[in-house]
């Protein structure tokens, strides 16, 4: 919302105030002063083209003589398409800086010849947003007269970002009555206009049937005929270009002015064209409308329309037809005030994609009392442009009053949502200028709210205002005692879902991420979303439930229309990015949800290639049992049984020989893989990359374990070496399991056994080659007594029997 | 050997092993010359043969002799032996000298995403200040994340948040308020959480992510007023943009506040001058906040003639963003460890 300094005088005398000062209390008192343009350039001037040349190297541009009245011609390049000799234009002459650009104009040689200035759009100006061709000036100006004063749009215009709830900001009144309050100004109202007198009832020509009360709760009429479509008066045209509004005939104009001074759209309808009376009325399935912007929108019965014999010709408060649209040759004009139902535009302006400076404000809400005052302005307008000559009086469906509320503001409600005590007459004082009457009684402040503030319909509502006008800085901060927070044991009430995240389980989340930084991987944070393209490239069975992922039904961009169903597509992209940047050495994790349809969780997903460490002593690259160590490490603090096995379902985007998943007592916790070659294919990467995902949510449902001092031992411990022959197709799993197994058969010797680790997998010379060797060091050590070597050595050989028998190995 | 010549033996014993062991340069030798010397079969207990035919005073002065020549040579010995072991050690010490200043080995090269940071330090501040953390779904419904906040259906509020609509009617949600709503409905009062979270809207540019995360808090119990709202948020720019650090509430509107403001600090950059980044206005806004709506409360059946509330929410983009200079948001998401080796 734009709105003009001077424009504003209108409803309020501003002269003598600061504009800092202005933008300052408007931005305190929530109207956000979005910028402030001055709207003056010293050095930018009326000039007249001469003649129009060639450029002599520059097919694209034109030199055109320039006079600014200082006696000398200037040869000036110009780019525009738009401009002929004789043609007046603004010229931004060396040394100035137009507003709308952001550099100093300077003679400069333009494509090898000479230009002293350049010619100006609009938007150069900063008078609009985009401009086609330059700004060609009509009217009496005075050549080399600095061009904002000889158009009389030399002013400040403020940029407002406002907050929807303020409908009533949506015009130069409104804004004035706001900057009356805020600097205790008087607030000029007019006296009522009364419409014009006119000639022949408007009944005779016209008639109004408002079918759907609820939607159009008040709609007016008035008609203007004689009319000479044309171009606008000068003040009506600075006015419009003064805010950015483009000028486009005399009618059009002039309900673009209402709009703009007092916040309510009008719309104004060829009466020629029109067949029959006005009906407003909600649309028949699959009637159709062309819009004055030329499309054509299939309406439904959700839509109020105004319709004359043959359909629509106008979507209530959103746009009217091109059918009954005001054109040059039009001479009698129907000219529309009504209050539609804001949520009936709303629905219909967002089905159709239409969001116009009316549906805006109906939307929003525009004031149901201000509907006379409105037609009056435009009727009296339109009816003093040449020869036009309004009909006597209007037509009007207003079945009811309609009144805003009146409510009570107790000051006790102001205290305590607040925490400031103001009396029941300083709230009345606060309020009365924003056009709220009040009557104080006691402790309570009895309101009754105007109708163009539909935001403000409860207590609440009245104490933002109090607090608006009394200024939040001046409102002093409490600094509440801090409280230990009740709730970390707390369970929530029977049927909730619980929202609070305990200490312990943020605590858990830290350690693993410092322990993940401390090996020196990076965090990635990625989008939520996966494509199907990247779930193919997976090579997801069709039947995979990872493909049964939720849809967005309006992404933002192409690979961002499912969301995620597994963090590899996230790790994957990352890797790319990276690779793209030729890196070798990639090792990072992310902590993100998934979002299959059975309800999302948590994941923590790795992925590593290249370099673990990469010292002039020392260079390693990360490997499968990197991974799978690191999972352990971070499972190591939780409450639960691991296992490691070959995976039950293989992954298609692992490797089918290296990988394998990590079984907790509630299902897989943790799958380790290599990144199957197919997968990576496409990547210039020398090294396997390796994948870690972990079930964050599952594995932290565990809880810490709860660890215990346990008995330092007292006696010494016997080590024993071993080499055992084993068949390849003998996994170390088994091994180990059959190694546990033992205490099944002999619980003796097992006891004695304190630990077992394999220290050397060898595979080659001198092992036969369907065999390995696996090396295991093997610590004896009874808690009772120090172990005789007799006791050991008879532990050895029930040990590699048993060992033996299971899976065949033999000592080598 | 009478006894005078004994005791000169002894004293040439003496001086040979001193002279011996002076010569040495390993502890073995030094062992060696020592037991050649004073050994069992060593030379001095050669000489001591000789004792048994002297007279007891002879007996004596030999005997005496004796033990002063073997306890200097042990003395001489044990001299060596230290003298060479702490050549040996120098040697060794020396040879194993090596480039102190080649690089270590690294491992620690990196701080975490500027995100993560952020998001933890925030919230450590706020459970510091008593606040717990609450967390709910990302996918939700219109209910929780716009009808219990009281945005009407068709309501242009509803504008403000361009939301991501899921194919099955869910929408993605664009704030953490929905956790918000969940709380109250879940615990009794008073409550005092803050949630963070990542949040979805459909926007795109520089400085809007349509993935982004956000931190939000509410406070609720009885009598509560915007002033503890304004001490909280005072304590919070405090301690994380610094003491001294300007604050300015502006009103403005949610539907789930009532009053509503925004909240600026003083630009941490300019120092209020005006530069680009707070576009010459000398504020930057870091948050909004206000009293929670008597309507949100009553949705989540708390009533609201006892009980108030503020709740604020701010960016974890956005004040990453203003802490660390980054002008792109997009380079938040990206994961170039270029820009993620940088923290």
């Amino acid at each position: 919302m734009k709105v003009s300094l001077k424009w504003l005088n209108d409803f309020v005398d501003l002269s003598g105030i600061d504009t800092d000062e202005i933008v300052a209390r408007l931005t305190a008192a929530g109207l956000e002063v979005e910028r402030v343009d001055v709207r003056s350039a010293e050095g930018v001037v009326v000039g007249r083209i001469e003649a129009i040349d060639e450029h002599p190297t520059a097919d694209r541009l034109v030199m055109c003589r320039v006079d600014v009245g200082d006696g000398t011609t200037r040869n000036i390049a110009c780019g525009a398409t738009n401009m002929h000799a004789g043609d007046v234009v603004p010229v931004a002459l060396p040394g100035s800086q137009p507003p709308g650009i952001d550099f100093e104009i300077t003679a400069r040689e333009v494509a090898g010849v000479m230009s002293e200035g350049m010619l100006c759009a609009e938007e150069e100006l900063g008078l609009a947003d985009a401009s086609e061709g330059l700004w060609i000036l009509t009217g009496d100006l005075e050549l080399g007269a600095p061009i904002f004063e000889a158009l009389g749009l030399d002013d400040t215009v403020i940029g407002l970002d406002l907050t929807p709830n303020r409908a009533d900001c949506l015009s130069h009144q409104g804004v004035g009555r706001e900057l009356a309050a805020l600097f205790d100004l008087e607030f000029v109202t007019s006296e009522p206009l009364g419409l014009p007198e006119g000639k022949g009832a408007v009944g005779e020509v016209a008639s109004l049937d408002v079918r759907d009360p609820e939607g159009c709760p008040r709609y007016l009429l008035a008609i203007v005929e004689a009319i000479e479509v044309g171009e606008s008066p000068d003040w009506l045209k600075q006015r419009l270009s003064s805010i950015g509004v483009r000028s486009i005939n005399n009618v059009v104009d002039t309900t673009n002015y209402v709009l703009q001074h007092l916040g309510h759209p009008l719309h104004a309808f060829d009466l020629d064209k029109l067949n029959g009376g006005i009906t407003v009325r909600r649309a028949e399935v699959g009637e159709k409308m062309v819009g004055i912007d030329h499309k054509e929108y299939t309406l439904t019965t959700a839509d109020l329309v105004i319709a004359d014999s043959e359909g629509p010709v106008a979507i209530a408060g959103v746009m009217g037809g091109e059918r009954t649209e005001v054109s040059d040759d039009t001479s009698r004009v129907l000219i529309e005030c009504a209050y539609f139902d804001p949520t009936s535009v709303r629905k219909s302006a967002k089905r159709l994609g239409l969001h116009t400076d009316s549906s805006h404000r109906f939307e929003r809400g525009v004031d149901p009392n201000g509907l006379m005052g409105a037609l009056e302005i435009a009727t009296d307008l339109i009816s003093g442009f040449g020869q036009a000559q309004a009909r006597e009086g209007y037509l009007e469906f207003c079945p009811e009053v309609i009144e805003g509320p009146e409510i009570d503001l107790p000051t006790r409600l102001n205290a305590r949502i607040l925490g400031i005590e103001l009396s029941a007459d300083v709230i009345a004082g606060l309020l009365g200028p924003l056009g709220i009457e009040t009557r104080v009684e006691e402790e309570v402040v009895h309101s009754k709210i105007p109708t163009f503030r539909p935001d403000l319909t409860r207590p609440i509502d009245l104490v933002e205002e109090v607090a608006r006008l009394y200024g939040y800085d001046k409102i002093e901060p409490r600094f509440a005692e801090v409280t230990l927070s009740r709730h970390h044991a707390e369970l929530p009430e029977p049927g909730h879902e619980p929202t609070i995240v305990s200490r312990e389980v943020r605590s858990t989340m830290e350690r693993m991420h410092t322990k993940l930084l401390g090996l020196g991987m990076y965090e990635a944070v990625n989008y939520s979303f996966m494509s199907e393209e990247e779930l193919d490239r997976l090579r997801l069975d069709e039947d995979d439930a990872r493909r049964d992922a939720v849809r967005v039904a309006n992404p933002l961009a192409q690979g961002q229309g499912l969301m995620r169903t597994s963090l590899v597509p996230s790790l994957l992209r990352m890797l790319e990015t990276n690779v793209a940047q030729r890196a070798q050495d990639i090792a990072v994790f992310e902590f993100g949800r998934i979002y299959p349809k059975d309800g999302e969780r948590e994941m923590l997903a790795i992925l590593v290639t290249g370099t673990l460490t990469d010292h002039f002593e020392n260079r390693r690259s990360w490997d499968f049992y990197d991974l799978k160590g690191l999972v352990n490490s971070l499972v190591h603090p939780f409450d639960l049984d691991l296992a490691w096995d070959v995976p039950r379902d293989s992954q298609p985007y692992l490797h089918p020989g290296v990988q394998a998943e990590a079984r907790s007592q509630s299902g897989v916790i943790a799958r380790v893989g290599q990144v199957h070659p197919v997968v990576v294919h496409d990547q210039e990467l020398s090294e396997p990359v390796f994948i870690a995902e972990i079930e964050l949510d599952l594995l932290l449902g565990f809880g810490r374990a709860h660890k215990k001092h346990g008995k330092i031992p007292r006696f010494p411990a016997v080590t024993r070496d071993f080499a055992f022959l084993v068949s390849r197709d003998v996994q170390w799993a088994s091994f180990e399991r059959a190694f546990g197994d033992l205490a099944s058969k002999d619980a003796g010797v097992a006891a004695l056994i304190e630990s077992m680790r394999l220290f050397d997998v060898y595979e080659g010379e001198q092992v036969p080659d369907d065999k390995r060797s696996l090396a295991l060091k093997v610590v004896y050590r009874s808690d009772e007594r120090t172990l005789t070597d007799d006791e050991v050595t008879e532990a050895d050989k029930k040990l590699l029997s048993w060992l033996e028998s299971e899976i065949g190995a033999k000592l080598r | 050997m009478n006894t005078e010549e004994l005791v000169a033996r002894l004293a040439t014993l003496e001086k040979e092993a001193r002279a011996a062991l002076s010569e040495v340069q390993r502890v073995e030798d030094a062992i060696q010359v020592k037991n050649r010397f004073i050994g069992r079969k060593g030379q001095i207990q050669e000489v001591m043969k000789y004792l048994r035919d002297l007279p007891n005073d002879g007996k004596r002065e030999v005997g005496q002799a004796s033990n002063r020549a073997k306890n200097a040579i042990e003395a001489g010995y044990e001299a060596r032996v230290e003298a060479i072991e702490a050549k040996e050690l120098a040697r060794r010490l020396e040879s194993e000298r090596i480039d102190v200043t080649l690089p270590g080995r690294d491992l620690v090269k990196t701080g975490g995403h500027p995100l993560t940071t952020v998001e933890r330090e925030l919230t450590n501040l706020f459970a510091d200040l008593g606040f717990e953390v609450a967390d709910g779904p990302e996918i939700e419904s219109d209910y929780y994340n716009f009808e219990m906040l009281n945005f009407p259906p068709d309501h242009p509020a509803r504008d403000m948040q361009d939301t991501f609509m899921l194919e099955d009617g869910r929408l993605l949600r664009t704030h953490t308020s929905p956790v918000q709503v969940r709380t109250m409905l879940a615990y009794e009062t008073p409550i005092q959480v803050i949630s963070p979270g990542r949040v979805y809207r459909c926007d795109s540019d520089v400085t809007h992510s349509p993935v982004f995360h956000q931190i939000e808090g509410l406070h609720i119990d009885e009598s509560i007023t915007f002033g503890d709202l304004k001490g909280t948020l005072f304590a919070f720019v405090k301690s994380y943009f610094g003491d001294g650090t300007p604050l300015r509430f502006r009103p403005s509107y949610f539907p789930f506040t009532e009053p509503s403001a925004e909240v600026d600090i003083g630009c941490i950059f300019c120092e209020g001058a005006g530069c680009r980044v707070c576009s010459h206005t000398g504020w930057l806004e870091i948050l909004g906040c206000g009293m929670v709506d008597p309507n949100v409360l009553e949705a989540a059946e708390i009533d609201p003639s006892i009980y108030s509330g503020y709740a604020f929410g701010m960016g974890v983009e956005r004040i990453a963003m203003l802490k660390l200079g980054i002008n792109d948001i997009r380079l938040l998401f990206e994961n170039d460890i270029r820009f993620l080796r940088q923290f």
